[in-house]
């Protein structure tokens, strides 16, 4: 076995070892800097049967159910018509996705449509990787077609750069039974306040887990949900890009948290607030209308029955920010294949294909006659599922330190995550935060000033 | 003494052995478990729902999953573990210039997170036209330091008498690596072997970057396609499909277990 391993150098053909192997790293770096300047389309594979057709390619980020039901829409599409084939390619999370599409277009080989986050979507705006949409609108599909806040928070110096398609809200989830048994409401809370005056009756209920707290606050979108408080207490945590975030309504609305948390022992940092829920260690969490399945699901395994509500109010003022992802349409595509993916948006923005969308995911409908589709009023039998789309009108996009400057989510999450987690005090937190988010604001100003104005 | 130690001892293991065990049993439980009753504790399911293989088996494309990663995984480890060899022969017995400062870089190169070499590595392989193909996801990790060092280290505690002796007796280079090296290093060369299967099998973010359609994804993407980023998941078929990934490297654990422990000991007691 070991014998036959016999190539003398001299077998090369009189060159030098050396000289082969210079020779074989400079073709190596002529080929990776050998650019030819032209966009082209990203890798993908075409079935035969839609060999001859225009081939798009989308990048998004849906698993599971939500994937299912995207893949049956996208089947559709392709079989409604006889010149586009869209091809759906999974590229892991909205962050993930954002990163790979930044590499894409540096080596100039990109896809036609990406699904981007509230969040992606503004940093690839500024990057001018987007195609405006207003354009492309006509009798079929309009943006007054569309929920308005959606089409207004996708709107920058008015042109539409995002096309709302999975967006979603914070909503409050109540364990119903255990309300009841408290001798609570079984609306749930109307404010702040009303909860921190039933704490004391919650948390003398008993569960499986022995006496429940009243709310689980999670680490991971802890700023989306904040946002909300910061709203009611009639703070901002910026506005445009002038970071507001440790002004006093703001310190006030972080000091009533950290005072349910540690003064009246009602609620707490917790790793997954569902299934705290489920096992009876809360009452309630804060979670995406999206998550409304997950919540009736365990909620049937651990013999409660769920409730939604409105996010708490404080002093009567309600605020309710919006999230999610919409798609984006690559700048540097031919202009066929924008023509041939607009044909694709204007598929699912039919009003049965966006019922078919929010019914499937738990999605909030995209578009304003979608409401009226026999699926969707039949899935709004679930008083629970109307919450969303009732307080879907009192809500608007984020500040938008949070959307625009890079990393500002992950960063306002951490130090939220702290003042959950410790004693930290409340004015420090926020301080530093302000004094972080600053200067990351300072890196993009230039650029922010050239597209918001 | 003997009498009291003994059962200390036994205990000690047992504490190991429900350790290691919990989490495995925890992930078979939880995969047959109803997806209401996924959040309940409950240490012996009440119903098995076997609908979750079915469930993990069809959100995600398996078969495909599976190929790609049984290729990925052998023929990266093989191509990783030859140049380590190769480079590690050429360390520590050839003469060349300059051949500590090339040595430096290359443990420096060690200290650069892979992080950071992801966007080179990607824009490399898209001039390449490598994008979602085997290439893509294997050659730019064919070179491991780590390997290399260790592999090195090894080398040189082996008796340079053996090694010339072959010389004399005109054995080249490969042969003599071949032939003697490989055979001394055999402990590390497993060692080695085992570090690199594992680190390709469950590899994420490089196939995940590297490749695009479902037909190119490994097993580790494949999962991430089955959880839901925010909305419903179905823990149980999550469960199920995690099943799906561990067990080849169970199975490959168990047949291989003797020559492994071998390996990873073997370096420690021979003088």
């Amino acid at each position: 076995m070991s014998g036959d391993v016999t190539m003398p150098a001299k077998s090369l053909g009189g060159l030098s070892r050396r000289w082969v192997l210079g020779a074989a790293g400079l073709a190596g770096a002529a080929l990776v800097s050998g650019c030819d300047g032209q966009f082209k389309q990203t890798v993908g594979t075409v079935p035969a049967k839609y060999a001859k057709r225009e081939h798009l390619v989308y990048w998004h980020s849906f698993g599971g159910g939500n994937l299912k039901a995207l893949q049956t829409l996208t089947d559709k599409f392709n079989d409604s018509q006889q010149d586009i084939f869209v091809e759906l390619q999974f590229q892991g999370t909205y962050e993930q996705a954002m990163q790979k599409l930044a590499a894409a277009i540096v080596a100039k080989q990109i896809p036609d449509m990406v699904l981007l986050s509230e969040i992606t979507w503004r940093k690839m705006h500024l990057a001018d990787a987007l195609e405006p949409f207003n354009d492309y609108f006509d009798a079929d599909l309009s943006p007054d077609m569309f929920i308005d806040q959606f089409i207004d928070e996708g709107t920058v110096q008015g042109k539409l750069w995002w096309i709302p398609f999975a967006r979603s809200t914070p909503l409050f989830y109540f364990n119903r039974t255990l309300f009841e048994k408290a001798g609570l409401p079984s609306a749930g809370p109307e404010s702040w306040e009303d909860l921190l005056e039933w704490a004391p009756a919650i948390m003398a209920q008993k569960t499986k887990a022995g006496n429940p707290r009243v709310l689980a606050l999670g680490s991971l979108y802890a700023s989306w949900y904040l946002q909300s408080n910061v709203w009611t207490w009639g703070g901002n945590y910026s506005h445009g890009l002038d970071v507001t975030f440790d002004t006093a309504p703001n310190v006030a609305a972080g000091q009533w948290m950290v005072e349910f948390i540690r003064k009246h022992n009602a609620a707490y940092l917790s790793d997954k607030m569902d299934q705290d829920m489920a096992t009876g260690l809360a009452a309630s969490y804060l979670s995406s209308t999206g998550s409304l399945k997950q919540a009736t699901t365990n909620a049937k395994g651990g013999g409660y029955e769920v409730g939604t509500a409105f996010l708490p109010r404080h002093n009567g003022a309600f605020g309710c920010p919006t999230g999610g992802s919409g798609i984006g349409i690559v700048r540097y595509v031919p202009k066929t294949k924008k023509q041939a993916a607009w044909q694709y948006i204007k598929f699912l923005g039919r009003s049965e294909n966006s019922a078919y969308w929010t019914v499937n995911t738990g999605y909030l409908p995209v578009v304003k006659a979608a409401r009226q589709e026999p699926e969707l009023i039949k899935a709004t039998k679930d008083p629970n599922y109307l919450t969303a789309l009732r307080q879907l009108p009192l809500t608007k996009p984020q500040d938008l330190v949070r959307l625009v400057v890079s990393g500002a989510g992950d960063m306002m999450d951490q130090g939220l995550t702290k003042l959950y987690s410790s004693n930290a005090s409340v004015s420090d937190v926020f301080g530093r935060l302000n004094k972080q988010l600053r200067s990351r604001a300072d890196l993009i100003r230039k650029s922010y000033q050239a597209h918001y104005g | 003494m003997r009498n009291l130690t003994t059962p200390v001892k036994y205990l000690g293991l047992l504490v190991v052995l429900l350790l290691a065990i919990v989490p495995i049993y925890w992930l078979l439980a939880a995969s047959v478990t109803p997806e209401e009753k996924i959040f309940q504790f409950q240490w012996f399911p009440t119903t098995l729902e076997w609908k979750n293989y079915v469930d993990g088996w069809t959100s995600a494309p398996f078969a495909a999953l599976y190929r790609n990663s049984i290729i990925v995984t052998l023929l990266g480890a093989l191509l990783q573990i030859c140049v380590a060899l190769m480079s590690s022969y050429a360390f520590a017995f050839l003469r060349f210039p300059a051949k500590n400062v090339v040595f430096t870089v290359f443990l420096g190169a060690m200290m650069v997170p892979g992080t950071v070499v992801l966007m080179p590595n990607y824009l490399t392989i898209a001039k390449l036209g490598w994008v979602n193909t085997y290439a893509g996801i294997i050659i730019p990790h064919v070179g491991s330091v780590f390997a290399m060092f260790l592999l090195r280290q090894h080398m040189l505690t082996l008796p340079r008498e053996v090694t010339e002796a072959a010389k004399v007796d005109g054995a080249n280079h490969l042969r003599v690596l071949w032939s003697l090296v490989v055979p001394m290093s055999r402990p590390m060369v497993v060692t080695v072997m085992v570090v690199a299967l594992v680190e390709k099998w469950n590899d994420f973010v490089w196939p995940l970057v590297s490749t695009s359609t479902d037909s190119m994804r490994t097993l580790p993407v494949g999962l991430l396609m089955i959880k839901n980023a925010d909305g419903f998941t179905n823990w149980g078929a999550v469960m199920a499909s995690s099943v799906f990934i561990v067990l080849p490297v169970l199975i490959v654990f168990f047949i291989a277990q003797r020559h492994i422990i071998a390996g990873l000991t073997a370096g420690a007691t021979k003088g």
